[in-house]
């Protein structure tokens, strides 16, 4: 959702405007400015050199422009003139002989071929361009302004090149930010290695400047990963546009800049080529020193571009004021589906995917079909629709000879109610499964597409807009090649809401997003018969622990799936004792089974990588016939944002994040891993813990640092602890009043763990309730010194721990040459090994330890790992 | 109908057919402590009945570094270069 938003916002702040200039590129624009502010500004008209300090002339301008292998010309998107002086140059290098390609920023890159059938069809009509690309849709001002560089290069027969990312990637890059690149194409593209932290500083200070300081912080990595991307890829058009003349950019000034644009790609990628940026700039409203000599402002502007082409500006509308006004707009409420509008939506990733559909007559139609095609989705119960019917059925009498007019009806009866309802002679498809509504990714009906015999949508409305109709009818005649029908379109109302699509039915949406082809998941579906109980099913399978599982039904797959930004198919871990790989994916349909939220998978996710290490050793804590099992404890934000439980019976039932998450990780090593009871899980007890042990440690009751941040991570950080634990051992001290004597009873109850002669333990987890922590705070007691106070008050002569008759268990006589029969030995390896975690209700003097395994690096080392979440890594 | 998602690996095990049994051992048997507890004890008398019974036998023992993990892939390999047959001591 964060680049989601991230590319609104980019393409908010592109403007809009709407002026009309002269048709072709005049000799010379200085002498005749459009914009209107400013002209007095003495800065006007003039060029600085930046390196230089000095102010040069255009033919100056022509000549560097002309020993240049690419020329970067950065505008501010609706200002005539900087679109004017782009024309100029463009016209007056082919004048001299050059043959630069012209790359565009505002053509996608997958718009190629249709710009090349356009241009070869109309090869000096530069209109004929703008209504192949849809321009009046694509988000960008009025084509007028860009005309003349249009012309420019077709008058010269000079290649016009689509610059921008690929609809589909920008789609893709949306959810998966950088990643959404092979790395081979991440290579390719020269994106690597990333910004320096220097320089991802002054990137972020730009996006949120660009932003008006309202981008959310947590959006800013992603909006400068996707301004590289496009860098990249308009450096890659200019590299690959076939000319070997070199290239002319028309881009925004921020893609030109040299420390960190597109010349960036370029020099890492062809650095022999020589590269001249422009950046075209409005002289500042309110300039008191416009009357000042412009030697002395040369000092204000940095080297950022080679040279600065000062004009008059368009207006003097604050555009954080407009941006804030657009932000507005977007972040109010949305209205009931019933009463959608948004006209001119086009903000469209998938088109129409390829369908075959039955009509009411049983007549299968089919897409594409090598026709042109308008296509209305709607069903009954909206009134937009009803309003709308009657003039489809206009234009499939109008145009239905040469262009396939249907309506795509979304109702149960395939729309036969309303077709008869209102003796409509136009097809009614069915989709009343929705997958094709689903695919064109339909928000609101009606939504009318219009689309090419070659499949390219040339128009999509939302909604009912009268001129939109009247606009659509005059692109319909010119595809027909007929003259649009006579209709007296005043007696139709202006505009009317749209009505939701049913694909916005959260159940219905989740479905078909999980059904789409592009869907991530990848896992193989069973289909359950009619008779089946999904819940006996999935006992018979082996796939439960004992407990019933939640069925994992892709829609639920794919809810949970939204808990992450991972990629589904990204390999977590290799779970023991078969290795198996662990994605996103299956650890997802795992945490489905065991009850999880979306907004634990993280954790879920973080506690899989955490025993899938080999230090964890997951095999031979499964393998072992003793109790342990992963003990997961959660530190940092993320417990209040999932609803932990770190207080009152937080070791037992009832909450569902402690509950689920724990068992969700069992649930992994189960049925990925294979670690099954009886087969490689050896346990000859075993313990409940085996269902599910997760909780969280309660950072606020106490004064000690926690325990994340005693393994060195940041307080602000989420982390899960993975212990090999064995079940929670309860103890009791309620008599003790000063830190020393509580300190006491915690060595005696420590000295039993596994058994009073087993000495010498490696790690082990004790939970120190509340009101223990009280009496260690009165003293001032630190864990350091409640860790020494154990191993004190455990130490014991070596020959009271040795194998005797009495007891066969303790420590081997080997000891003994080693250290003596008298050497006191402490219950613990090291202090270091004793863990204290702060957890449970207010009430009760009671603690609890887990007991530990083989610890150290010949059996289990406890392990902590980072928990990603939506806000970083951070989170 | 419902439709669920396959919550395992989807791997299929791979079979194998276990080792000719000829009737007789002859060559080098292999005697492996996991390293448990009393494991050696039980090898020692296992190796001490097998030496009376089978004296064209020849054992070597092997020890694994850590009863808690597979044992390495290099012993493994060692095992079946210079034995034809492995008694392993659980000692569980």
């Amino acid at each position: 959702m964060r680049l989601a938003t991230a590319l609104l916002f980019a393409s908010l702040v592109v403007g809009c405007a709407n002026s009309a200039i002269a048709p072709r590129a005049v000799p010379e624009p200085w002498l005749a400015w459009q914009a209107p502010l400013g002209r007095e500004d003495a800065l006007v008209g003039r060029i600085l050199d930046t390196e230089q300090r000095r102010f040069v002339t255009p033919a100056d301008v022509l000549s560097r422009a002309r020993g240049s292998a690419f020329v970067l010309l950065g505008e501010k998107h609706d200002n005539p003139d900087h679109h004017r002086l782009q024309a100029w140059l463009v016209e007056s290098l082919a004048g001299a002989g050059r043959r630069p390609a012209v790359v565009f920023e505002m053509i996608p890159r997958d718009r190629a071929a249709v710009l090349e059938a356009a241009i070869a069809a109309h090869p000096d009509d530069p209109d004929a361009l703008a209504v192949a690309l849809d321009w009046a849709h694509g988000g960008w001002p009025d084509f007028a302004l860009y005309r003349p560089i249009f012309a420019a290069a077709l008058a010269a027969r000079l290649a016009i090149v689509p610059g921008d990312l690929a609809r589909a990637q920008l789609a893709q890059m949306r959810l998966r930010s950088l990643d959404a690149l092979p790395p081979a194409e991440r290579a390719r593209l020269a994106l690597e290695p990333p910004p320096s932290d220097e320089a991802r500083r002054a990137f972020a200070d730009e996006v949120r400047e660009a932003h008006c300081g309202m981008a959310p912080e947590a959006m800013v990595d992603a909006m400068i990963a996707v301004q590289r991307a496009r860098d990249a890829t308009l450096a890659d058009a200019l590299l690959g546009s076939g000319e070997s003349d070199g290239g002319v950019l028309i881009a925004g000034t921020g893609h030109v800049r040299r420390d960190r644009g597109v010349p960036l790609y370029l020099a890492r990628r062809e650095p022999q080529r020589r590269v001249l940026t422009l950046a075209f700039s409005e002289v500042p409203a309110g300039s008191v020193e416009s009357k000042q000599d412009p030697s002395l402002r040369a000092a204000e502007f940095g080297t950022e571009f080679d040279l600065i082409w000062f004009t008059p500006r368009v207006d003097d509308e604050d555009p954080c004021e407009r941006f804030k006004h657009e932000l507005e707009k977007m972040r109010a409420p949305k209205p009931a589906p019933q009463a959608r509008w948004r006209s001119g939506y086009t903000a469209r990733v998938a088109a129409v995917p390829a369908f075959r559909l039955l009509d009411t007559d049983a007549r299968a139609h089919v897409w594409p079909s090598g026709r042109a095609r308008l296509l209305v989705f709607a069903h009954a119960g909206c009134p937009t629709c009803e309003l709308t019917l009657p003039i489809v059925e206009a234009a499939h009498e109008a145009f239905g000879t040469v262009l396939d007019v249907a309506i795509v009806s979304q109702d149960d009866d395939g729309g036969r109610a309303l077709r008869e309802k209102h003796g409509l002679r136009t097809p009614f498809l069915d989709d009343s499964a929705l997958t094709v509504s689903f695919g064109a990714e339909i928000d609101a009906v009606p939504t009318t597409v219009l689309l090419d015999a070659g499949g390219e949508e040339l128009a999509r409305y939302v909604g009912f807009a009268r001129e939109d109709w009247r606009a659509l009818f005059e692109r319909m005649a010119q595809l027909a090649g007929t003259p649009a029908p006579a209709r007296d379109w005043s007696r139709l109302p202006e505009l009317r809401p749209g009505c939701g699509s049913r694909t916005n039915d959260p159940e219905v949406a989740a479905r078909f997003e999980a059904r789409a082809s592009s869907s991530p998941m990848r896992a193989r579906r069973i289909e359950l018969g009619d008779a089946d109980d999904p819940f006996e099913f999935l006992f018979d399978q082996g796939l439960t622990d004992g407990l019933p599982v939640v069925p994992p039904t892709p829609e639920r797959v794919m809810r949970m799936l939204e808990g992450t930004r991972r990629a589904a198919q990204d390999v977590v871990a290799e779970v023991a004792p078969n290795y198996a790989p662990a994605t996103v994916e299956k650890i997802a349909i795992n945490a489905v089974m065991a009850g999880c939220k979306p907004a634990y998978l993280p954790v879920v996710i973080a506690a899989v990588e955490a025993i899938c290490t080999p230090e964890f050793n997951l095999h031979g804590v499964l393998a072992t016939t003793f109790f342990p099992t992963p003990v997961l404890i959660v530190n940092g934000p993320i417990r209040a944002r999932i609803g932990m439980n770190s207080g009152i019976n937080c070791l037992g039932q009832g909450n569902r994040a402690n509950a689920t998450i724990g068992r969700a990780v069992q649930l992994v090593v189960r049925n990925l891993g294979g670690g099954r009871p009886g087969e490689v899980d050896r346990a000859a007890l075993g313990q409940p813990g085996k269902f599910t042990m997760c909780f969280a440690e309660n950072e606020e009751r106490s004064d000690w640092a926690p325990l994340h941040v005693e393994r060195g991570f940041a307080r602000e950080q989420s982390t899960v602890t993975a212990f090999a634990g064995g079940a929670p051992n309860g103890f009791i001290d309620q008599l003790s009043r000063d830190a020393r004597g509580l300190a006491t009873s915690y060595g005696l109850v420590l000295q039993a763990a596994n058994h009073p002669k087993h000495y010498l333990h490696g790690e082990i987890v004790v939970v120190v309730p509340p009101e223990h922590v009280d009496t260690f705070k009165r003293d001032a007691f630190t864990k350091d010194q409640l860790r020494a106070r154990i191993q004190e008050v455990t130490s014991r002569p070596l020959r009271e721990l040795l194998r005797d008759d009495v007891c066969a268990e303790g420590l081997p006589d080997e000891l003994l040459a080693k250290l003596g029969a008298e050497a006191r030995v402490p219950k613990f390896r090291t202090p270091g090994d004793i863990t204290l975690v702060v957890a449970g209700g207010e009430a009760g003097k009671f603690g609890a330890y887990f007991q530990g395994w083989v610890s150290g690096p010949l059996g289990s080392v406890m392990t902590t790992r980072a928990i990603e979440t939506d806000e970083g890594s951070s989170g | 109908m419902t439709t669920i998602l396959d919550p395992t690996d989807e791997r299929v095990p791979i079979r194998r057919a276990l080792a000719a049994r000829h009737g007789t051992v002859t060559g080098t048997v292999a005697l492996l402590d996991i390293i448990k507890p009393r494991g050696d004890v039980l090898l020692d008398r296992l190796e001490q009945l097998l030496r009376e019974r089978l004296p064209d036998v020849a054992f070597r023992r092997y020890r694994k570094p850590t009863f808690t993990k597979p044992a390495p892939l290099e012993l493994r390999r060692r095992i079946a270069e210079e034995c034809g047959f492995v008694i392993e001591a659980l000692a569980d």
